[in-house]
């Protein structure tokens, strides 16, 4: 038993992960307080970490420290726009918090234009391809050419399913649809299994940390 | 929806293995995930076109070009994220690059700076010479618009407070055209601020992003258009880096686990839906 206690002394923050972590698996079996009690402390816990690091590594050094360490008193009109935000709170005021409100919305918008142009942009130049592609000797790139064929009626195929303006009556585009309808099932497929992947990959991790850091039973 | 048959007499088989209890189910998937770690699976594995470029394009940087880490993930993901970030920080400085991490998560910039600290120890990289944590920067559209056109001016500080601009690792250091690659390790879709914000801005930059599992198919076109050179796919992605950088990590180690897991959720699909098909052609 002393050496149990020696143990946990010297290894507390490893205990305490592994309580937190069998506390939070009990939930498969079914819900319980036990649960219940250490979700709570990770939200808390998570929550404080935040509150710490935002003021440690943004406002000390960004707000604080300038302002009351360098003299550099202006940022504090930046401050107190921000607390316009706030005001979002009052009946009477309520239209103060629009003004930080309105200058984040068109900072966004812009933003989000620039991104847009340089996101989209080179994918649909890119989605123009050769159905007859050469190599560098001349001849023709059969492996490639098929990727480009597989490509180009993919995309056809996948973007006539969403001609939502009129109804598909007609024969062509009513199958191109339904094939389109197929390959995006294909697609949520695979969607389906990374993400079962990553799931498997968190259990892994945590039963790692049970037998190997806690109980060292592996390496 | 199949019938069940309301008394237990009258199921067989078919009925009953529709109806398996649910902590049966996790239960099997506790025993195949431990099983590997007492007895070790060693199965054969082929690098994918995506991962292997990620390596060969932070092979081709020249020695002591400067790479920028963004680690913008927290404890959720850290079974994919962390063997992710260790992967692609011990490439870099085996590579001698100059490092610069950061993240716009609270939880992943000390996680990062927690993996960084050890691999430089392991590398005799010393900080401020040959790496540097910027810590963590919140708004991220700000941060990336700003980077653009002054990285010193963006990061003035790291971590702890240091100014960064006499650093050595920050020399040289102005705007992103003096930025090798750009490593972005997330579990969320903030490739795409990236991508619309910066790496256009550079045409010589190199983009990797490494996402969880669940993300990676999404990111595809984007390799495939050339706006990402590489993507490293959560766990099986960072057990295919560390082979490349000739180590064995937690991802290496978890890939007999996910993947006795991954043949037993295959065999319980099939299974139910066999017993599924077997009670509705009975029934009709």
């Amino acid at each position: 038993m002393d050496a149990l206690w020696q143990d946990i002394a010297a290894r507390p923050g490893i205990y305490i992960g592994a309580i937190c972590t069998i506390a939070l698996m009990t939930l498969i079996y079914r819900e319980n307080a036990f649960y219940r009690f250490f979700e709570h402390v990770f939200i808390g816990l998570a929550a404080g970490f935040s509150i710490v690091v935002l003021i440690k590594e943004i406002l000390d050094p960004f707000l604080y420290q300038p302002v009351f360490q360098k003299g550099e008193w202006y940022w504090t009109f930046v401050f107190m726009f921000g607390l316009l935000f706030y005001f979002i709170h009052s009946r009477k005021y309520n239209w103060l918090s629009r003004l930080p409100i309105g200058f984040l919305m068109g900072f966004s918008a812009g933003q989000a234009f620039q991104g847009f142009a340089n996101t989209y942009l080179p994918q649909l130049a890119k989605s123009f391809r050769p159905l007859y592609v050469t190599t560098p000797d001349g001849s023709l790139d059969v492996p490639q050419a098929v990727n480009n064929l597989i490509f180009m009626v993919v995309l056809v195929t996948v973007m006539s399913y969403f001609f939502f303006s009129f109804e598909q009556k007609n024969r062509v585009i009513r199958n191109s649809a339904q094939f389109g309808r197929w390959v995006m099932m294909v697609a949520f497929g695979a969607i389906f299994g990374t993400t079962i992947m990553a799931r498997m990959a968190l259990l892994f991790d945590r039963m790692y940390y049970i037998f190997s850091d806690w109980l060292r039973l592996v390496q | 929806m199949a019938m069940t048959p309301e008394t237990p007499a009258q199921r067989d088989i078919w009925d009953r293995l529709q109806a398996i209890d649910r902590r049966v189910l996790y239960l099997l998937l506790l025993v195949v995930i431990i099983l590997p770690l007492f007895v070790p699976i060693r199965l054969p594995m082929v690098t994918m076109p995506s991962t292997m470029k990620l390596y060969q394009a932070i092979e081709s940087i020249p020695q002591g070009g400067f790479v920028i880490v963004s680690a913008t993930w927290s404890g959720g993901t850290r079974a994919e994220n962390m063997p992710q970030t260790e992967a692609i920080l011990r490439h870099l400085m085996k590579r001698r690059l100059r490092v610069a991490v950061f993240s716009f998560d609270q939880q992943g910039s000390q996680f990062s700076y927690n993996i960084a600290a050890r691999l430089a120890k392991e590398y005799g990289y010393e900080y401020g010479r040959d790496w540097v944590h910027w810590g963590y920067r919140p708004v991220v559209g700000v941060v990336l618009k700003s980077l653009v056109r002054d990285i010193p001016g963006t990061f003035t500080t790291d971590r702890n407070g240091q100014p960064t601009k006499d650093m050595p690792v920050m020399q040289g250091i102005k705007d992103i055209k003096n930025v090798d690659a750009i490593v972005e390790i997330a579990a969320s879709g903030i490739y795409m601020d990236w991508i619309g914000l910066v790496v256009g801005a550079n045409p010589n930059l190199k983009f990797g992003f490494c996402p969880t599992a669940v993300m990676a198919p999404e990111t595809y076109p984007y390799m495939d258009s050339g706006q990402i050179v590489g993507i490293m796919e959560g766990m099986r992605g960072a057990a295919e880096y560390e082979k490349l950088v000739n180590t064995t990590g937690l991802a290496t180690k978890g890939m007999g686990s996910i993947s006795l897991a991954h043949v037993l959720i295959m065999l319980l699909i099939i299974i139910g839906n066999l017993a599924y098909l077997v009670t509705r052609t009975r029934r009709s």
